[in-house]
């Protein structure tokens, strides 16, 4: 099982999104704000970041996961968006290490991307 | 009778005649059934007949008339035709002598030819006719006024957009219906006249319900008897065509293409959040976990719904066409609502918005959807203001009897040159990246439409910014 950090704003879905994680026997920890996200990693050590693009605090979500690579070159990412742009799915599509999941996502899309990420 | 009273008697009767041949007033004198015993030059000259053929005859055979214009004892104009045959207006007056005894001796008629002067009267009446028809029938307001500023003329149109009746303005200072913070530019355009001398403005005059309509005017200076006046044309520019209203909506409808990013990001959050915990509460329902599971997370999804429609209803207010009536609104809350739809596109873009709400302000009488629009084009604009992270300060504060909202940017600025003309429609410092040129023209004209101000000024540290008052909404008791 994987320890996932998990980084969205709006609380109440990073709330359920725990709820999936931890029914799925994941171990989870829970920001909205990407600035503690970075703080957080630091002892948490996560194998897999589920991050909005949009956050609370100075930058982004795509900010987030590349500074959290700089420090964790092996850690895997998953991007949360409610209206990717054109860039940010070439771009997700150029990078096998980053999943991208189009709000809004079921259960099944959810747990299919945190497998495939996951995936050795 | 001696001699000597004999020749003064001769010599006065000479005199008279003389005297009566002399001037230009018609003098007949008709004995007493009414016949011409005497007739004058004048009277020779009007009709082309000798005085010796008028005797015996009455006026009324010799063309006078009408019958009862020209009896004995009458006053008033009577016709008659001249020499050349061309109709005279006279303008007729005959007084009865009597004897001692009390019989009548005589009746002494004159007259003046008053023609020409009769024709320029009806003129000047046709031409004041055709005047007051212009004034009282086309849709702008017409007014005349005294150099120092007292209505002497104000047609009936002023009463249908302003609402007070025209008697209202006469003899009054236009002071009294200027906005106090127009006064100063009135003032300016009221000094130096000079007759042809043209001065145009725009003023927000007051109204009859206490709010101020923006007229557009243009005076003329003219000389008048008693100094120069101006003839003032003006039109309610407040008043909005349907053209503006469909311009003013499709600015909105732009603004909410513009954030079409954030409005999705809106929403789709918490549709995320309601299909996730619709499938975990299906999934537990399947596993025949308790039904206090499923009613935790179900009542997560009806929350979450909720605010997805009132996500859209804030959406569809702000596209709608502009509803006209105000309510009184806390400023406070329009600048939050107007943040909430600007959040995730300046987001998107790397700005920061932060907010800085005074307490207990007045409210002020509003239409919220368009003051609404107001702050969302200056916070789309503060958003655009450069490449790259911006800050955006918005604050609120009591100005006197004013609310004032300012949004500040520390973007690149606008040139001084650029920032008298920002206001302007179609100019748009941003055309290149697809500034429509209107949300500031139509943000002006929304703000003086709620009789408030907007403006634009350079920040010393670079950046603009701009500032709205709007007046605070007076409470019932005032």
């Amino acid at each position: 099982m994987a320890r996932v950090l998990v980084a969205e704003d709006e609380a109440e879905l990073g709330q359920t999104l725990i709820e999936v994680l931890e029914g799925a026997g994941h171990e989870a920890c829970y920001t909205t704000r990407c600035d503690a996200a970075l703080e957080l990693a630091r002892s948490f050590a996560p194998d897999l970041v589920i991050s909005d693009w949009a956050l609370a605090g100075p930058s982004d979500g795509l900010a987030l996961i590349e500074s959290l690579r700089a420090e964790r070159p092996l850690v895997r990412a998953i991007l949360m968006t409610g209206y990717p742009s054109a860039r940010l799915r070439e771009r997700a599509a150029a990078d096998a290490a980053l999943g991208l999941l189009e709000k809004p996502f079921s259960l099944a899309e959810l747990r299919a991307a945190v497998a495939r990420a996951l995936a050795p | 009778m001696t001699v000597r009273a004999l020749d003064a008697r001769r010599d006065f009767e000479a005199a008279a005649g003389l005297l009566l041949d002399a001037i230009d007033t018609v003098a007949l004198v008709l004995d007493p059934d009414g016949r011409i015993v005497l007739a004058n030059r004048a009277c020779e000259e009007l009709l082309g007949t000798p005085a010796a053929k008028m005797y015996g005859r009455k006026p009324l055979e010799l063309g006078f008339g009408p019958r009862e214009a020209c009896g004995a004892d009458a006053t008033g104009d009577v016709e008659v035709r001249d020499a050349r045959g061309e109709a005279r207006v006279i303008a007729w007056s005959s007084r009865v002598v009597f004897e001692p005894d009390g019989a009548v001796r005589c009746v002494v008629a004159t007259g003046t030819d008053v023609t020409q002067a009769r024709l320029n009267e009806q003129r000047l009446r046709e031409s004041e006719r055709r005047f007051r028809e212009l004034a009282e029938n086309v849709n702008d307001l017409v007014a005349e006024v005294t150099c120092d500023g007292t209505f002497t003329y104000v047609s009936p149109r002023f009463e249908t957009v302003l609402g007070f009746p025209p008697e209202r303005y006469l003899g009054r200072s236009i002071y009294e219906h200027v906005h106090p913070a127009d006064h100063d530019d009135v003032r300016a355009a009221m000094t130096d006249l000079a007759p042809g001398v043209a001065r145009r403005s725009t003023s927000r005059i007051l109204r009859s319900d206490g709010g101020y309509s923006a007229l557009e005017w243009g005076a003329r200076a003219f000389a008048a008897p008693d100094g120069v006046r101006l003839a003032v044309i003006a039109r309610d520019i407040s008043e909005r065509t349907a053209a503006e209203l469909e311009l003013r909506r499709a600015d909105r409808l732009v603004t909410l293409g513009t954030f079409a990013a954030g409005v999705a990001h809106e929403i789709n959050n918490p549709v995320a959040a309601i299909l996730l915990a619709a499938d975990l509460a299906l999934e537990r329902a399947h596993e025949g976990a308790p039904n206090g599971a499923a009613a935790t997370v179900l009542e997560r999804i009806a929350g979450h719904a909720r605010r997805c429609g009132a996500i859209v209803g804030s959406m569809l207010d702000f596209a709608a066409q502009g509803r006209r009536e105000r309510r009184p609104c806390g400023v406070n809350e329009l600048v939050q609502q107007a943040a909430a739809l600007v959040r995730g596109y300046a987001r998107e873009r790397g700005a920061q918005l932060r907010l800085e709400l005074a307490r207990e302000l007045p409210p002020v009488a509003a239409n919220a959807v368009e003051i609404e629009q107001v702050l969302v084009n200056l916070l789309r604009n503060a958003v655009e203001s450069r490449h790259g992270a911006v800050s955006i300060d918005v604050s609120t504060e009591r100005a006197g009897s004013a609310v004032r909202v300012r949004v500040c940017d520390d973007g690149e600025g606008v040139p001084e040159t650029a920032r008298a003309r920002v206001f302007e429609p179609f100019f748009s410092t941003k055309s290149a990246s697809g500034g429509s040129g209107l949300g500031l023209a139509i943000s002006r004209r929304i703000v003086a439409d709620h009789g408030g101000e907007i403006r634009a000024e350079a920040r010393p540290a670079g950046g603009t910014c701009f500032t709205v008052e709007l007046p605070a909404a007076e409470s019932p008791g005032d």
